[in-house]
């Protein structure tokens, strides 16, 4: 896996080597299909070349503008007012004759954000200054890299980094354990793709699939450094401000994913089987098998109804001990007496956990369609879980302190106590989104109306993203004018919907929702993308 | 000698009328779907949108078909849209879209890019199966066969579609399609007819929509190979992206 790209290089080298042209003309066409006419000359048609590519793209520069509340549970001191984000995107795609095929897709950000605002201390809002924040530096995203070959009609291999989603679910995939989450409020944001093997046997009304997938651990300016394992060395500019070297997640375990699934077009119905081995990839689990299924289907040619589901043992959350948690020296006091006050305590649990989204799109036969989705999180925290999640968020900046004496000192609490404050990320977290959507609860509904081609030139498109518990979520609308073929003009914006109070979490005597907790209220852009 | 003389009469009264006999529905049928969606092709396809403002909006697109109900339609140009794909496999229909990278199952009701052709006039050209057909007098037109097709499956893309076919080479030139109220959706004309790898057949389809009567889109065959026999291999939803 630590050399997908130097394989990957290697199998684009000798696909001429393979390739053929895989349209042969017919032995026999059926005589009533053709009219011969000698009357009439014909041009010959020009010869198809070997080698065909194909490169296009687009120049992207959004402007936002933001307003981030000092007084809301996380801190609103990283979170830009005013923000441009420019992305130059090049996607190249070459054909080698009917078999091989290579793809990259690749952007280049250059950010700048500025308007930084935090709390004094008393509560009022506060001007900081212009500081470093690592989501605005300028970065590149190789979404996608990759080869495939068609040995033969049924089977083919992928080889590189790309973006597979096989569940039909439109703002979220429960069964999607390989890739960068998508932002559900915009999901064209996210193209990004895993690193991986793919061997595939398509048929006619079925198709095999097996994946391989190894997770980025280390990765500089889009280009990943370390594959599966941690390189041995450390990163050398990652050191503590007591000059130890940053542990970064460093182990020596295996990070990866194994996914087979195995489709099936039956009854006009999109079927979907699928069991994953993930093993500390995109989140805490440890070898951790889960099985899925999805289906599609359109009723009356209008109404597509579909459901994506996934199941597994044990839960990848960190939980509280709420007797712990009241306050720093609450947590300090049980980790020194080896009682666990927080921390991954359900990884192993046996208990059966499903995350299953079930929903529909109707069609309206004007280029308009109304998606609807209910989400299930079977991992997501009950009321007393959620609000001990919150109480610890409000004493994360203690925690945080607490952490570094402790390091200072070269102590650790027993059973690594605050591992939760470092939980697993993906160090490829694709490109900048808008909105990330971590589900915390149990419970999401999603609706997203689109309408293209109003007037011929306009596009509609609002998002509504709900958690059903304390009724808080996102609005996002946008409309964009096809000005030309090759540009279009984004407005856009993202609003907070604060929910009811009475529904959250009670930290002291404040309540907070689920996307309340976030610093963000609202959030403005204007887009131009040029096309080429 | 008498009876052979009597047979050779009748024959001589008969044959011709046999032979120039009119050609019944189902042929007509037969002869339009052997004409606008042979049994495999690949085809070079631009679309043109004419809009209500007097502007236009080209796309250009290859096609291949395969069998009675595989068709994959490739948009090329114009850049915004360069690689979205649209697959139909028997009464299914996804399109794939690559800033999404994945495929979305459609109906088949929209238009098909937003001009006057709907999805299922592009990717669904198998009227014998979808529609029962009979041929009626056209006191208008005399060089031309009026056939009246009524839709027999809910697949199908109209209620009720008015074809004319030329008498003397059996070609379309003029369609009207209408819902099962009467009201006319479309009209469509036929014309340019060329050979293509020896298959003659309109190279250009002009569809008014006749709810927004300033616009219509034209469709127009650049190229057309009736001989190639596509991998089905092409036809899966997997195969979508690549």
């Amino acid at each position: 896996m630590r050399n997908l790209a130097l394989i990957m290089g290697c199998l684009l080298l000798a696909m001429p080597v393979w390739a053929q042209d895989a349209v042969v003309p017919a032995d026999a066409v059926t005589p009533d299909a053709a009219t011969p006419d000698t009357s009439m000359p014909e041009e010959p048609p020009p010869a198809e070349p070997l080698v065909k590519v194909r490169a296009n793209g687009f120049l992207d520069t959004r402007t936002t503008g933001a307003y981030a509340s000092v007084g809301h549970l996380l801190p609103a001191d990283d979170v830009a007012h005013l923000a441009n984000l420019t992305e130059g995107n090049i996607q190249l795609k070459l054909d080698w004759g009917d078999k091989g095929t290579g793809v990259a897709d690749a952007s280049f950000l250059f950010q700048k954000g500025g308007l930084y605002y935090g709390n004094d201390g008393t509560g009022e809002r506060l001007r900081l200054a212009d500081h470093d924040v690592s989501m605005y530096r300028p970065s590149a995203v190789l979404s996608e890299f990759y080869g495939t070959y068609n040995f033969h009609d049924h089977f083919n291999l992928t080889v590189g980094k790309k973006r597979i989603v096989w569940g039909p679910g439109l703002a979220n995939n429960p069964t999607d354990l390989l890739n960068p989450a998508k932002d559900p409020t915009d999901p064209t944001m996210q193209r990004a793709g895993s690193w991986l093997v793919r061997a595939e046997a398509p048929f006619d009304l079925f198709t095999l699939s097996f994946v391989a997938a190894g997770k980025v651990t280390r990765q500089f300016g889009g280009i990943p450094g370390g594959l599966v394992y941690y390189p041995d060395a450390h990163p050398a500019t990652q050191y503590d401000k007591y000059g130890n070297a940053q542990s970064d997640g460093y182990d020596t375990r295996p990070h990866y994913a194994l996914a087979a699934r195995a489709y099936a077009l039956w009854k006009e119905t999109d079927w979907n089987l699928y069991w994953f081995q993930t093993q500390q990839y995109n989140d805490a689990f440890n070898y951790k098998n889960r099985v899925g299924l999805s289906a599609s289907h359109v009723f009356f040619n209008a109404l597509e109804l579909h459901v994506e589901a996934v199941g597994y043992t044990g839960s990848s959350k960190a939980y509280f001990d709420s007797s712990c948690i009241g306050s720093v020296s609450a947590f300090q006091g049980c980790g020194m007496a080896g009682k666990t006050p927080g921390g991954y305590t359900q990884i192993d649990d046996p208990g059966v956990r499903v995350k299953a989204l079930a929903g529909g799109r109707w069609q309206f036969g004007d280029n308009a369609s109304f998606t609807f989705e209910y989400l299930y999180n079977g991992e997501g925290y009950n009321s007393q879980e959620f609000s001990n999640f919150a109480q610890v968020a409000s004493l994360r900046p203690q925690l945080l302190s607490l952490m570094d004496t402790l390091a200072s000192a070269h102590v650790s609490l027993p059973g690594n106590a605050l591992s939760f404050l470092s939980p697993t990320s993906n160090t490829d977290s694709g490109a900048p989104q808008k909105f990330t959507f971590e589900p915390m609860r149990r419970h999401y509904a999603f609706f997203t109306y689109l309408h293209t081609m109003i007037a011929d030139d306009w596009n509609v498109n609002t998002v509504v993203l709900l958690g059903l518990e304390d009724l808080s979520g996102q609005i996002a609308p946008q409309v964009t004018w096809l000005t030309r073929e090759w540009l279009n003009l984004t407005l856009g914006g993202l609003y907070t919907i604060p929910g009811v109070k009475s529904l959250g979490a009670q930290v002291g005597d404040v309540r907070y929702t689920e996307n309340g907790m976030q610093p963000t209220m609202w959030r403005l852009f204007f887009s131009a993308r040029v096309f080429y | 000698m008498f009876r052979t003389t009597l047979l050779t009469l009748a024959m001589t009264v008969l044959l011709p009328t046999v032979a120039f006999a009119d050609p019944t529905a189902e042929e007509l049928l037969k002869k339009y779907d052997s004409v606008m969606g042979p049994e495999n092709f690949s085809a070079t396809i631009l679309m043109t949108a004419h809009r209500d403002d007097g502007t236009t909006r080209a796309y250009k697109m290859s096609m291949l078909k395969k069998g009675d109900d595989k068709f994959r339609a490739t948009f090329a140009e114009p850049a915004a849209v360069r690689g979205q794909e649209m697959l139909r496999q028997g009464d299914n229909l996804w399109v794939y879209m690559p800033n999404l990278k994945r495929a979305v199952r459609l109906a088949n009701r929209d238009s098909f890019q937003g001009g006057d052709f709907n999805n299922a006039d592009v990717l669904r050209v198998n009227y014998q199966a979808d529609y029962s057909a009979k041929v009626i007098a056209d006191s208008g037109r005399a060089d031309a066969w009026l056939i009246e097709l009524h839709a027999k499956t809910k697949e199908a893309a109209y209620d009720m579609i008015k074809l004319w076919m030329r008498k003397s080479d059996s070609q379309p030139v003029k369609g009207e399609y209408y819902t099962a109220s009467g009201k006319m959706l479309r009209a469509a004309e036929f014309s340019d007819f060329k050979p293509f790898s020896g298959l003659v057949r309109p190279g250009k389809i002009s569809m008014k929509n006749m709810l927004a009567t300033q616009r219509y889109s034209t469709m127009t065959w650049d190229a057309m190979d009736s001989k190639v026999n596509p991998p089905s291999g092409k036809f899966v939803l997997d195969d979508l992206g690549r």
